[in-house]
């Protein structure tokens, strides 16, 4: 039986939760195209400023590489279920017959069963900080709805959230958790905003984007007075999310191990980005692997251009990967990877070669979510399931060489059983 | 400036009076004009009085560029490297080694955008990076406060655009002025 020391399934920790969020954008071998706007009449970037609190903007322009975590937010972390947990996953390495290791940095332990919680927390605090009665975002799986509910809860603002109507129907627990939580849930597109009555009344059953989510909720937060919560995309979500490669950092020193694999998944980017870019400054030999859905093949197919955040086009232009802002995926098993770009760091290091794509198929993402649970017990998200594939096929093909993988699972799935049926 | 009111030969004039009277100016140009024209256009700058030239956009948008592009202008004049808060440390320290004029700082990532800043730490961190090197602070630049405190933090001057521009576009030139004269009483009281 191998040492548990080893395995580190689990740590209660709370020392090794980081302070401090760590900023790429500085590390950057290059520097990010700004944001801009490509309508004269309107500036979409001062509209930012209306619907972000001010403490987010900064941090989305900062220059600095560390910010400090205000301390109510790292107790709230301690709440959540941080430090999450990095082990080895020996059942999976014996399942492949692989030689090397493989280790899991699993955010699906997070009370709300994903990493979105951990940007959702600081942005509703700084909202209510700044006199905000209440929330906006959207949704497109649901997990960063429920996480924008229940941080707007501990936060005692209200929240309302947007959720992509193909993912309201096939959901419906979703949805419940989230009202548990408080919030208030409505199908995207909507008749509450002008620009879903305008969707609607162009096809009645749309089945909804992310891309027009986002835009109802921009349009429901200006007219209201409330903030807009980001979900993924922007620096400074990312930002937030470094917590997920900073605690592995301090998880991997502690079992003496360095990475030679980095895998995550990508929809916007933020847990991928939050976990990748504090390692990749310390491993800086580390193959870094971004899996995506080859239903949404942003990197192998799309183009590295200006694009706009959202469908309605009222946020900003940014420059990345992008299929288009008005393109509509398919109805896919992974609604958190229907995202037509990507963040802009992401793009700039896939773009450079400094990371590598991979385009995941919906039945080896399924294969691989089923040998996961069968090998480790751990029902995960199927947007984790792109990550899992892509270890698994990398582990197959280079099952002698002894390299450490480290992919991180996102969240969990046992809101997403329907995949299972289909 | 913009790219459809750019007259190289009547700019050329001013700069050539300017020059003569030993006081040097910069042309600002978007990278389009030396990708369609090359280093010629930077030569024709040199010839009408510039003393040198901003690319606000080739370390965003054309970066694989700047290696061989940048000493080339040099060659030439200056080159005035533009950063801003979104500029990574790297990129600092490596094109202001190809360099050796004042430094442009943008304090917002873009003109006209008017995003929360902290000034201090803005400038102590292009101050510290670039140790030594003259750096003129410009993008969002509104009031006369905001000018003294910038030379206060160890600024060597500010660049003004939009402000100006709309007093231009207004015909308001009694304002213009005004603060034009304010900006130089602030300058000669900071030495």
């Amino acid at each position: 039986m191998p040492s548990m020391r080893k395995i580190m399934l689990s740590s209660q920790d709370t020392a090794i939760i980081p302070n401090e969020w760590y900023n790429v954008v500085p590390d950057l071998p290059r520097q990010l195209p700004p944001p801009v706007d490509r309508d004269e009449n309107k500036s979409s970037i001062q509209l930012l400023n209306q619907i972000l609190p001010k403490a987010i903007l900064k941090q989305e322009f900062t220059f600095q590489k560390y910010t400090r975590i205000p301390e109510e937010v790292q107790e709230i972390y301690a709440q959540i279920g941080r430090p999450t947990p990095l082990f080895r996953a020996h059942g999976l390495e014996k399942a492949l017959d692989y030689h090397g290791k493989i280790l899991v940095k699993y955010e699906g332990a997070t009370i709300t069963g994903s990493h979105k919680i951990n940007t959702a927390i600081p942005q509703a605090f700084y909202a209510r900080d700044e006199g905000s009665s209440g929330v906006v975002t959207e949704t497109g799986a649901g997990q960063w709805g429920t996480a924008t509910t229940v941080a707007a809860s501990l936060a005692g603002i209200t929240s309302k959230v947007f959720m992509v109507r193909v993912s309201f129907n096939q959901k419906p627990l979703r949805k419940q958790i989230m009202e548990l939580y408080g919030g208030e849930i409505v199908p995207s597109p909507s008749p509450e905003t002008e620009f879903g009555r305008r969707v609607l009344s162009q096809n009645p059953d749309h089945p909804g984007t992310l891309g027009i989510a986002i835009s109802e909720a921009v349009e429901y937060a200006l007219e209201h007075g409330l903030k807009y919560m980001l979900g993924s995309v922007f620096n400074s979500v990312l930002t937030h999310q470094s917590v997920i490669g900073l605690e592995s950092e301090k998880q991997l020193e502690i079992l003496g191990e360095t990475p030679d694999v980095l895998i995550g998944c990508v929809g916007g980017g933020s847990n991928f980005g939050g976990f990748v870019f504090p390692l990749m400054k310390k491993f800086k030999d580390a193959r870094i692997y971004a899996s995506t859905a080859s239903e949404v093949p942003k990197f192998s197919k799309g183009e590295y251009k200006y694009d706009y955040v959202d469908t309605a086009k009222i946020l900003p232009s940014i420059k990345m990967y992008t299929l288009g802002s008005d393109y509509v995926p398919e109805k896919i098993y992974a609604g958190g990877l229907r995202y037509h770009g990507a963040a802009p760091s992401i793009s700039m290091l896939v773009n450079s070669g400094r990371i590598n794509s991979s385009d995941m198929p919906e039945d080896k993402v399924i294969d691989a979510l089923k040998v996961f649970a069968r090998s480790q017990g751990i029902v995960a998200a199927p947007e984790s399931g792109h990550a899992i594939a892509t270890a698994i096929e990398y582990a197959r093909e280079n099952r002698e060489q002894k390299e450490t993988i480290l992919v991180n699972v996102s969240g969990h799935g046992l809101l997403d059983m329907s995949i299972f049926q289909r | 400036m913009a790219l459809k009111n750019f007259k190289p030969d009547h700019l050329g004039e001013f700069a050539d009076i300017l020059e003569s009277k030993g006081i040097s100016t910069y042309a600002l140009s978007y990278y389009s004009r030396i990708g369609s024209e090359g280093l010629d256009f930077v030569k024709s700058l040199r010839e009408d009085g510039f003393s040198g030239i901003i690319v606000p956009d080739l370390l965003t948008d054309n970066p694989e560029k700047s290696d061989r592009l940048i000493p080339e202008i040099e060659k030439i004049f200056r080159f005035i490297p533009f950063f801003n808060p979104a500029t990574p440390d790297g990129v600092i320290h490596s094109v202001s080694s190809m360099t050796s004029s004042w430094i442009y700082y943008g304090l917002q990532p873009s003109t006209g955008i008017d995003m929360p800043y902290d000034l201090e730490e803005v400038s102590s961190r292009i101050l510290g990076l670039v140790h030594g090197r003259e750096v003129n602070f410009g993008f969002g630049i509104r009031t006369i406060e905001q000018v003294k405190e910038i030379l206060g933090l160890g600024s060597s001057g500010v660049a003004i655009g939009s402000l100006l521009v709309q007093y231009l576009k207004n015909g308001d030139l009694n304002s213009f002025r005004k603060f034009q004269g304010s900006v130089k009483e602030v300058y000669l009281n900071a030495e």
